[in-house]
């Protein structure tokens, strides 16, 4: 049993951690190019063609390769980043590049969402681009933005099963060594059971979250 | 004052013209109105004003100066003093009613203490000073729209637009709301443009209309000339629900154009204004002329506070009678028209 446990507790730390810093260091990066992809549409505040066609493509592009291919691609990213390729912090690096694009993405269609009208009057009470998204499209936005957040924190929990390829360690990795390379079913179990929970809390954080800034009705 | 010249604008995508050579002056202090069907081009007008649109050509002056020529940041300080208020209201659902009055003063960086006072001034003059603390989401649409003007006038503009600012509100609450914006009018000089598509907005709060079809203007002056004269077909057929003149349809399915049968009788429409509602002009016309009448319908209205009556008339006589009847109440300043004709019943 203390060895079961001294196996999963390093595990489940190395999944919160690569988890945790993933998702906030995305979260900072992801949601203001949601911003900059939506502002700078054809019709936006700040009306930018090219650099909104440009950095589209750009979001497509990661958004295609598979997250796999990514980890190993980037290799020479991560180590001038980090210093190095393996390990789990080296981990992380992929996992922040296959989420910026899809928090932002995700952040573009919950502005979406905002009544174009307010943002024409907040132009019309005098506010700057700037003001209009921080003051106007991000407060109304934000339940939208909590919910993307939230798949996406889901996602870099699941995608963090895949960091073993680079021994970036982790509750999947060792499901995978222990559970499945080893047939030992305890593990298995184990492992899958403290992801389900650990799912479910975010799930339910970020519901709680979003209700709570939902005035809408 | 608001100096709209000229104003040219098409939209490139869809070819649509918008505003085709507009000019519109509004004298600072008064209500005037736009008034058109949906496609008309009203709110480009509006939006003009503000700049919230471009106009392709022509010149937008705001107190003299000229849109067009000011700098980003100089624009945004100019649309402080420009207020507008919408009818979706666009009030923020994520803050209180509070938060939604003191945004304007919070984003042109105004003192806390000062915007407290500010806000709560705001919310006494709309008469919502118990819902502070509550979300647009649980007020009615007529409180909405107090919001949406409490906050138009945080930075206390010179200029308030409204975009159809009633349209989406019960007869009853436009009432009290165009009582509002009157009374905010008298109160704080406040120039008031509007924009609606239901002429009782323009008849209970503006002094003066501009008629827009197409794009075009195809009328302009004071609202009791535009009842009591008005100069085309598409002015006719816009005030027409307001002084509720439409013939009741078992006359109507009677009614001639033209006299086809020596036994149809001519049907009058007579409209008089102000004092001469008074007067027993149409007991004169039998009394003098030897005319008799059959009142089919008659309707008095108030439009800025004077009267205005519509009467229709089946009038019996020979054609001389009818003749020199009609130039005595021509002569007596009424309008008067020939409908068509019925048969004589």
């Amino acid at each position: 049993m203390s060895t079961t446990l001294s196996l999963l507790l390093p595990a489940l730390w190395e999944t919160l951690y690569m988890t945790i810093v993933s998702s906030l260091i995305a979260g900072v990066l992801g949601v203001p190019l949601g911003f900059i992809l939506f502002t700078t549409r054809k019709q936006g505040i700040v009306a930018q063609i090219y650099v909104n066609k440009i950095l589209g493509a750009i979001v497509n592009a990661v958004r295609s390769i598979p997250f796999i291919i990514l980890l190993v691609a980037i290799v020479p990213f991560t180590r001038l980043v980090v210093g190095t390729t393996i390990g789990t912090t080296a981990a992380m690096v992929p996992l922040i590049i296959c989420a910026i694009p899809f928090i932002a993405r995700l952040v573009e269609n919950s502005l979406e969402e905002v009544p174009q009208g307010l943002t024409e009057a907040a132009l019309t009470l005098g506010a700057s681009p700037l003001q209009i998204m921080t003051r106007v499209l991000l407060p109304e936005a934000l339940p939208g933005i909590i919910n993307g957040l939230t798949v996406t924190v889901i996602g870099i929990i699941s995608y963090s099963a895949m960091a073993g390829a680079v021994g970036g360690g982790g509750l999947g990795d060792l499901g995978i060594r222990y559970g499945y390379q080893r047939f030992d079913v305890g593990i298995m179990i184990a492992t899958v059971v403290l992801l389900i929970v650990l799912v479910q809390l975010v799930q339910w954080c970020g519901n709680g979250l979003a209700r709570c800034c939902n005035k809408r009705s | 004052m608001i100096e709209l010249s000229h104003l040219y604008k098409t939209y490139p995508a869809s070819g649509v013209v918008a505003l085709e050579d507009v000019s519109l002056l509004v004298p600072r202090g008064s209500i005037s109105g736009i008034i058109g069907k949906s496609g008309a081009g009203k709110s480009s007008l509006i939006r003009c004003v503000n700049f919230l649109e471009q106009p392709d050509r022509g010149q937008v002056l705001i107190d003299g100066i000229n849109l067009a020529s000011l700098s980003a940041a100089k624009l945004r300080e100019k649309r402080r003093k420009i207020g507008m208020i919408f009818q979706q209201f666009n009030l923020l659902s994520s803050r209180t009613v509070y938060d939604n009055v003191a945004l304007p003063l919070k984003l042109a960086g105004i003192k806390k203490n000062f915007i407290r006072e500010k806000v709560s001034n705001l919310l006494s003059l709309v008469g919502l000073q118990d819902k502070a603390k509550a979300y647009p989401a649980q007020l009615s649409g007529g409180q909405k729209q107090r919001v949406a003007i409490a906050r138009a006038l945080a930075n206390d503009p010179e200029i308030l637009l409204c975009d159809e600012a009633t349209s989406a509100l019960d007869p009853e609450t436009t009432q009290s709301i165009l009582e509002l914006l009157k009374a905010i009018n008298q109160k704080l000089g406040l120039t008031i443009l509007l924009i609606t598509h239901e002429i009782e907005v323009i008849k209970t709060i503006c002094a003066h209309v501009t008629v827009l079809e197409a794009g075009r203007i195809v009328e302009q002056g004071s609202v009791i000339d535009l009842f009591t004269q008005p100069k085309t077909e598409i002015t006719r057929n816009l005030i027409r629900p307001a002084l509720k003149f439409d013939l009741p349809p078992s006359i109507q399915e009677r009614l001639h154009i033209s006299k086809t049968d020596h036994g149809q009788v001519p049907v009058l429409r007579i409209e008089f204004i102000g004092e001469k509602t008074a007067e027993p002009l149409v007991s004169n016309l039998s009394l003098q002329y030897g005319i008799k009448f059959n009142i089919l319908q008659a309707n008095l209205g108030l439009v800025q506070e004077q009267i205005i009556g519509v009467m229709l008339l089946e009038v019996y006589g020979d054609d001389e009678q009818l003749a020199t009847g009609m130039r005595y109440l021509r002569e007596q300043g009424l309008q008067v028209e020939v409908m068509g004709y019925v048969n004589n019943a």
